[in-house]
């Protein structure tokens, strides 16, 4: 079996702000009940994929 | 991902996903937006409902673009990026993407400037330099 994958360095930069954005989100979701919150939360989820993605 | 990815179809694959979350962020920043600056005015369920279909919308037509071809007619591959050639979707999808982050910014730099009498010029020259040919 082969991998579709390999190791680049150009992948930290994306993991690291796909780390950041994951961490914003889970900072909007412990407060929820800030107005803004719940979108800004789904905002970063979604922006963590974006910056794993590339 | 994508940089990662050895093979074209692997990279292919990684594109569309981020591309399917472009549109997605652009809402939700708007939301995000709406909500904080007049909570529970702008952002009612029907707005959320109106917003949230081109949403949909585009990530349909992403993950269905080897059936129709309308938001990519092909991809060709270069230094090491993949360099797409946009259909009709494509160029719906970045100018709806483009107008409601405008409208976010507007929403941004009018609550500014209604509500810190103090900061009205550094406002007007930060929406000088945000317009598009700025």
């Amino acid at each position: 079996m082969t991998s579709n994958y390999t190791y680049t360095p150009q992948i930290w930069p994306p993991v690291l702000m796909g780390i950041l954005m994951t961490t914003l989100s889970v900072y909007c979701w412990r407060r929820r009940s800030v107005p803004g919150a719940i979108p800004l939360m789904v905002a970063s989820l979604l922006a963590t994929v974006w910056q794993l993605a590339p | 991902m994508e940089y990662a990815a050895v093979d074209l179809p692997t990279k292919i694959i990684w594109f569309k996903v981020q591309a399917a979350t472009q549109v997605p962020i652009a809402i939700a920043i708007t939301c995000f937006i709406l909500e904080y600056a007049w909570p529970g005015r702008w952002l009612t369920r029907r707005n959320l409902t109106l917003l949230a279909l081109p949403g949909l919308l585009a990530v349909v037509l992403i993950l269905t673009d080897d059936l129709h071809h309308l938001s990519w007619s092909d991809f060709s591959f270069a230094n090491g990026t993949i360099k797409p050639q946009f259909g009709p979707g494509s160029w719906f999808l970045l100018a709806f993407s483009f107008g409601v982050l405008g409208l976010a910014n507007l929403v941004v730099f009018g609550w500014l400037f209604w509500h810190s009498p103090q900061h009205r010029w550094p406002v007007v020259l930060m929406l000088l330099d945000s317009s598009p040919d700025a």
